[in-house]
C-alpha cells in the first residue's frame, strides 16, 4: 500500500471517529432533557412503588408488596378493565367520526375553511371546564339532554347518564370523543390534502368509484397518519382523569373507575403514594407493547 | 479617552450595580409571609380572610402572599406541601388531617393557650382534632356544619314538623314525596358526593354502627346496626323517595336541585341558604334547618372544619403565630365569622353571642358542633378512617346493592374486606 493511500485512509478513519463523537456530543442536550425529565422520574417513581411510602412519611423498601396487593383487590382488575373499555370505545370513535368529519370538510371554499377552525374548539376548551359543562349537561333533573332527547320524542322515560353503570361510562366516553374527534379530524385533513391529485384522476380515467377511491386511494395514504393517531389516542384515554374525576369522580360504586383515577384516590384522597404509583406503572407494560406494536405497524406502513 | 462604547459599558454596569443594590436593600428589609387558604363557596367569607391578612401585611411591613386552594385540589396541595416542606409558611388544613400529618407540624401550643385563656376555650370536637398526644398541632379555625335542610313551606303545607328521629324523617319524606310533580321528599346523592358521604356516616353512628373499634384498628363495620342504616336509605331509593338519578350526583346536585324547587328535604351545609339569600330571594324563606335527627344510639353529626397548621423547620414561625394571634383578635374573628353569614362556625364557644346566629336558621349550625364526631369516631383519627370515608367505601355499597344487584351482606363483606385490605396497607 502506498504512502498516499495510507493517509488517507488514516485521514477518513480520523474522520469518521471524529464524526461519531460529534455524533454524540450533538446529541447530548437532547439526551440530558431525556434523562432529566423521562428517565429519573420514572426510575424515582419505579422505586417508589417498591416502598410503602405514604404522604409526610418516610417510606420503607417493601419489594413487590404494592404490586402483589393490587393483583388481589377486585377494584384494581374492575379499573383495568374500565380503562381497557373507555380507551378502545374512545379510540374507535375517535377516529371513524374524526375521518368522517374529516373527509366531509376536507376541500377548499370558504365554509370549509371556517368549519375547519370552528370544530377544533372543543379541543382548544380546558378539559377541566368541558367536563363541567357536560356533567351539567348529563344531570337527571333539569339536565338538558334528557331534554332535548324528550322534546325530539326520542326517549319517553329520562335517561340516568351518570346514575346508571353502563350509561356513566358511555357518557364519559362520549365526552372524550367529542374533545378529542376535532384534532383528529384536522390531522386527517392535513394528510389528506398531501394526497396527489392525480391519484384520483387516474383511478377515476380506470373507473374507480367514489368508494373504490376511498379504499384504495385515500385509506392507503392515510396509513401512517392513523397509526400515529391511534397511538396518540390511546395514549391520551389510558391517561385521560380530568374528564372522569369531575363527571363521575369513578362512580356510581366504581362503575367508571380507571387508573387515573384509583391512582389519585389511593394517593390523594388516601395517602399511599406508593401504592398509587403503583396502579400508574401496572399499565405501562401494556401501554408499551401497543406503543411497539402501533409503531412497528407505523414503520410499515411508512416505508 | 473615553469612546461611545466605554461610556455605554460603564452606564450599563452602573445601571446592574445600582438595581443590585437596591434589590437587596428591598429584600433585606421586606419579610415575606405565604399563606395558603381553602377557598370556599362564601367569597364573603374569602374575601374577609383574605382582607384581614393584608391588613396584617400592612401593619407589620409584611409582605403576605395569598395563595388560594379550591376544595377540589385541597388533598393534592396539601400532600405537595407536606411532601415539600414548602409552599406555605402558615396553610389552612380540614381538620382531621392534622392527626394524619402531625408528624410535620410545628406545636402551636403558646397561641393555642393563649387563645384558650382570652376565650375561654374551643369546643370539644375542635379540641379532639387538634389537641393531640399533649400538643396543639393545629389552630381550630372555623367547622362548617351539615344539617338538615327542609322546605318550610312544604312542611306547612302538608301540616307536618321538621323530624325528630331517623324514622320521623323518613315518614316526613315519604309525605313530602310528590315525583308526578317533579318533587322529591329526600334529595341526597347516592354516589360519591361528601353530602351523602357525611349523611350516611352520622347515620350509621345514630343506628350504632361503626367503621372501626375503639383501638381505631379493629374493623367492625360487619354489624346489624350498619344493615339498618343502608337499608333505610335503600328503601328510600326503593321507594322512589330518592330521585332515581341520585347516584350521579356530585356535591352541587342537591343545592341546585333544592333551590330549583325539586326536593323537599336534603343533608347540606348552610350553602342553600347563603346562595339563597344572594342569588334566590323568593326561595331564602322557604328554608329551614335543623340538626341531625336521633337515631337508637343518639344524635352524631360528621365533623368537618378547617385549621391552622404550619410546618416544622419553618423559619417564619414568629410571623405566623403574630398572624394567627391577629386573626384572632376579638373584632377580627367576629368579622370573619360574620362575613361568613352561616356558612362556617366559630370553633370557640364564646363567640356564640355574634348577631349572625340571632337568625333562627344558622342557630342549628353553633348546635350541631356538640354532636359532631371526627373520622374513625370512636377511635381516633387514622389514615386508614380517613381513606375509608374519603374513598366512600361505604356509600360504595349502595350503589353495590342498587346498581350492580349485590346481596347487602355480600356488599358489606366486600366493604370489610376493603377496609381490612387498606388497613393493612397501612400497616406495611
Amino acid at each position: 500500500m502506498n504512502k498516499g493511500l495510507k493517509d488517507r485512509i488514516t485521514l477518513y478513519k480520523s474522520v469518521k471517529r471524529k464524526e461519531k463523537y460529534t455524533g454524540y456530543l450533538l446529541s447530548l442536550p437532547l439526551l440530558s432533557v431525556t434523562v432529566l425529565v423521562v428517565i429519573i422520574p420514572v426510575i424515582w417513581l419505579l422505586l417508589m412503588s417498591f416502598t410503602n411510602k405514604t404522604i409526610g412519611s418516610p417510606s420503607t423498601f417493601i419489594g413487590l408488596a404494592n404490586y402483589f396487593s393490587l393483583f388481589r383487590d377486585d377494584v384494581f382488575w374492575k379499573s383495568v378493565t374500565n380503562t381497557l373499555k373507555f380507551s378502545v370505545g374512545s379510540v374507535i370513535f375517535q377516529l371513524l367520526i374524526g375521518l368522517a368529519v374529516a373527509l366531509i370538510i376536507n376541500g377548499s371554499g370558504i365554509v370549509k375553511l371556517v368549519t375547519r377552525s370552528l370544530i377544533i374548539l372543543p379541543w382548544a376548551i380546558p378539559g377541566a371546564i368541558t367536563a363541567l359543562v357536560w356533567l351539567w349537561m348529563y344531570y337527571d333533573i333539569n339536565g338538558v339532554i334528557n331534554y332535548a332527547l324528550r322534546t325530539l320524542g326520542l326517549i319517553q322515560k329520562d335517561i340516568l347518564w351518570l346514575a346508571n353503570p353502563t350509561w356513566a361510562l358511555t357518557a364519559i366516553i362520549i365526552v372524550n370523543v367529542w374533545r378529542i374527534t376535532p384534532f383528529v379530524s384536522i390531522a386527517i385533513i392535513a394528510a389528506l390534502q398531501n394526497i396527489p391529485h392525480s391519484l384520483y384522476e387516474s383511478s377515476a380515467l380506470e373507473g374507480a368509484t367514489t368508494i373504490k377511491q376511498f379504499f384504495f386511494v385515500t385509506l392507503p395514504n392515510l396509513k401512517s397518519v392513523i397509526f400515529t393517531l391511534i397511538l396518540l389516542c390511546t395514549i391520551w384515554s389510558v391517561g385521560e382523569f380530568q374528564i372522569i374525576h369531575v363527571i363521575t369522580k369513578g362512580g356510581p360504586a366504581n362503575a367508571t373507575q380507571t387508573l387515573a383515577t384509583l391512582a389519585y384516590e389511593v394517593g390523594f384522597r388516601g395517602s399511599r403514594l406508593g401504592q398509587s404509583v403503583a396502579i400508574s406503572l401496572a399499565i405501562l407494560p401494556v401501554v408499551l407493547t401497543l406503543i411497539l406494536i402501533i409503531s412497528h405497524f407505523l414503520k410499515k406502513a411508512v416505508t | 479617552m473615553l469612546t461611545t462604547r466605554k461610556i455605554i459599558i460603564n452606564v450599563l454596569l452602573a445601571i446592574v450595580l445600582i438595581g443590585v443594590t437596591v434589590t437587596s436593600f428591598s429584600c433585606a428589609k421586606k419579610r415575606k409571609l405565604t399563606v395558603m387558604y381553602v377557598k370556599i363557596w362564601a367569597d364573603s367569607l374569602n374575601n374577609t380572610f383574605e382582607g384581614i391578612c393584608k391588613e396584617w401585611g400592612k401593619a407589620t411591613g409584611v409582605e403576605v402572599n395569598m395563595v388560594q386552594v379550591s376544595l377540589n385540589d385541597q388533598d393534592t396541595k396539601t400532600a405537595a406541601l407536606i411532601e415539600s416542606g414548602t409552599g406555605a409558611d402558615l396553610a389552612i388544613f380540614p381538620a382531621h388531617q392534622i392527626a394524619i400529618y402531625k408528624d410535620r407540624l410545628r406545636d402551636l401550643d403558646d397561641i393555642a393557650r393563649e387563645l384558650e385563656s382570652n376565650y375561654g376555650g374551643f369546643y370539644d370536637i375542635a379540641r379532639d382534632m387538634t389537641f393531640l398526644d399533649g400538643h396543639w398541632y393545629g389552630i381550630p379555625l372555623y367547622a362548617w356544619s351539615h344539617l338538615i335542610v327542609y322546605r318550610k313551606d312544604l312542611l306547612e303545607t302538608h301540616n307536618l314538623k321538621p323530624a325528630k328521629t331517623f324514622e320521623d324523617l323518613a315518614s316526613v319524606a315519604k309525605k313530602l314525596n310528590d315525583p308526578k310533580n317533579e318533587i322529591w321528599g329526600l334529595g341526597i346523592g347516592m354516589g360519591k358526593d361528601d353530602d351523602i358521604a357525611m349523611f350516611f356516616q352520622s347515620l350509621l353512628w345514630a343506628f350504632g354502627g361503626k367503621v372501626f373499634e375503639s383501638d381505631g384498628k379493629t374493623v367492625a363495620i360487619n354489624s346489624p346496626e350498619t344493615r339498618k342504616a343502608l337499608q333505610y336509605l335503600i328503601d328510600l331509593y326503593r321507594q322512589g323517595v330518592i330521585p332515581p338519578g341520585a347516584f350521579g350526583w356530585d356535591g352541587a346536585s342537591n343545592n341546585k336541585n333544592f333551590l330549583a324547587g325539586k326536593i323537599a328535604i336534603t343533608a347540606n351545609s348552610p350553602t342553600i341558604y347563603y346562595v339563597a339569600k344572594h342569588e334566590n330571594p323568593d326561595m331564602a324563606p322557604k328554608i329551614l334547618h335543623t340538626i341531625y335527627p336521633t337515631g337508637p344510639n343518639g344524635t352524631f353529626c360528621y365533623a368537618t372544619g378547617f385549621t391552622f397548621a404550619t410546618l416544622k423547620g419553618n423559619k417564619n414561625t414568629e410571623l405566623v403565630k403574630n398572624l394567627i394571634r391577629y386573626i384572632f383578635k376579638r373584632e377580627n374573628y367576629s368579622k370573619l365569622i360574620s362575613s361568613g353569614e352561616g356558612s362556617v362556625d366559630p370553633w370557640i364557644r364564646s363567640f356564640e353571642n355574634l348577631e349572625i346566629w340571632k337568625d333562627p336558621n344558622l342557630e342549628p349550625g353553633l348546635r350541631s358542633l356538640d354532636i359532631m364526631k371526627s373520622v374513625g369516631w370512636p377511635g381516633p383519627v387514622t389514615r386508614s378512617a380517613a381513606e375509608v370515608f374519603q374513598r366512600r367505601i361505604l356509600t360504595d355499597i349502595l350503589g353495590r346493592v342498587i346498581n350492580d344487584k349485590q346481596s347487602l351482606d355480600k356488599a358489606i363483606e366486600e366493604a370489610e374486606n376493603k377496609i381490612k385490605d387498606i388497613v393493612a396497607q397501612y400497616a406495611k
